[in-house]
């Protein structure tokens, strides 16, 4: 046993100092595949409702028979769902279209939104979303509700209203200290 | 008697793994040059490409200046000296289109931040083309890379979510040790585990020549 330890020192000495002077000359290559890759703005307009017996809102359809006085549930929100901050504003168009054989001047006012503006600031036809809108977060609604004035005569019996929202995002980031100041904001609109 | 060669062994045991012992790595790009797997290792790599150097380029936005460093280091095991080149192979061909919309810049840490050994579109091989030499590097010796990339605000919408591949090619060629060779922090830290190694050694032998000795003259 002692003899087999004797060897095994002495072989480890031998080692030592083999493995720290034996060399060898040869060249390697290799290849590394390295990614860039960009990141994203990506925005969800969110229309809903709260129906007629109350519960958790729904995604918003069409109302029909709708009288003067009425005011309808219609919930206008913003959801982040890319991978960066954005900076949110929202178009708002209104039209009423009179039934066909009817005419008369129409008046848009006649149906208003409760426009949310503490949250948002209206500026050059565009309501702005105050904050920036973190990756995954939804804005406060821009409005829950359209009212129909109960002073619509009847010329607006069978017409239609028709709202149109339009939202667009741009960067946050290197993009301003305000949603004012952003930059790059979509030339087209999606609705 | 046992507990004196059960602590040798110990020790041996603790210098081997002194020895092979690889430090993980940062969040930086490194470059590992390793005699002993006669390869390089790339970390930490990504889901895209398992050995990707460029941690900071991910999720990049139009504006965006960003600093990237990388580590190129020989962690041979014994003293082995090697010189390092590296050269670009230029953007992947799906690539070209997105890269060539961003500006790089790769220097070494060391020199004055104007000498770039590329300074160009990220596509391009530029100043990249032909090897580069990086410098000598002895065991545990390292060089290090400052990369600065420019995504110009203009940039559009067509770019969301794109994708750029670099290849990168780097060389080690080994060189016999000169006597007059200056010892780097590497190649003493193997010195003295290997010294280590060979006085343990060389007291177990004492020891046991020198009970040995005692025994015969008992007899």
């Amino acid at each position: 046993m002692k003899k087999k330890i004797l060897v095994i020192a002495f072989i480890a000495v031998c080692l030592s100092i083999v493995a720290y002077s034996t060399t060898a000359f040869f060249s390697v290559d290799d290849t590394a595949t390295n990614v860039i890759t960009m990141g994203n703005i990506k925005i969800e307009l969110e229309e809903l409702a709260i129906p007629d017996d109350g519960g958790d809102p729904v995604p918003f359809s069409d109302v029909i028979d709708v009288l003067p006085g009425t005011n309808v549930s219609k919930i206008v929100q913003v959801k982040n769902t890319g991978n960066n901050s954005a900076w949110i504003r929202i178009s708002i168009d209104k039209a009423i279209e009179l039934a066909e054989g009817i005419n008369g001047e129409v008046d848009v006012a006649l149906v208003s939104l409760n426009v949310n503006t503490e949250n948002w600031t209206e500026l050059d036809g565009y309501y702005y979303y105050n904050t920036a809108l973190n990756a995954g977060e939804t804005t406060e609604p821009l409005f829950t509700t359209v009212s129909f004035a109960s002073n619509m005569g009847n010329i607006y019996q069978q017409s239609k209203a028709i709202i149109k929202v339009f939202a667009q995002a741009t960067q946050t980031a290197n993009n301003g200290e305000t949603v004012f100041e952003a930059a790059g904001w979509p030339a087209e609109q999606a609705e | 008697m046992k507990s004196f060669i059960k602590n040798v062994v110990v020790l041996l045991v603790v210098a081997t793994m002194l020895c092979g012992l690889a430090v993980s790595a940062g969040a930086q790009g490194k470059v590992t040059y390793s005699e002993d797997s006669d390869k390089f290792i790339f970390e930490p790599g990504s889901d895209q490409s398992p050995t990707d150097l460029f941690t900071e380029y991910k999720g990049l936005m139009p504006g965006d200046v960003v600093k990237q460093d990388i580590t190129v280091k020989n962690d041979s095991s014994n003293g082995v000296k090697v010189n390092i080149f590296v050269r670009s192979l230029g953007a992947q061909n799906d690539s070209a289109d997105f890269l060539s919309q961003l500006h790089l810049t790769v220097a070494k840490a060391e020199e004055n931040e104007m000498a770039y050994m590329f300074d160009a579109a990220a596509d391009q091989t530029a100043g990249m083309t032909d090897w580069v030499f990086l410098g000598t590097l002895y065991s545990g010796g390292e060089v290090n890379l400052v990369l600065n990339l420019e995504i110009p605000i203009e940039l559009g919408n067509d770019f969301q979510d794109a994708m750029g591949y670099i290849d990168w090619e780097f060389k080690a060629e080994e060189l016999p040790i000169e006597p007059d060779d200056p010892v780097k922090p590497g190649d003493s830290s193997n010195i003295i585990i290997y010294g280590i190694i060979a006085i343990l050694s060389l007291f177990a032998l004492f020891f046991f020549l020198t009970k040995r000795r005692k025994q015969t003259e008992q007899y």
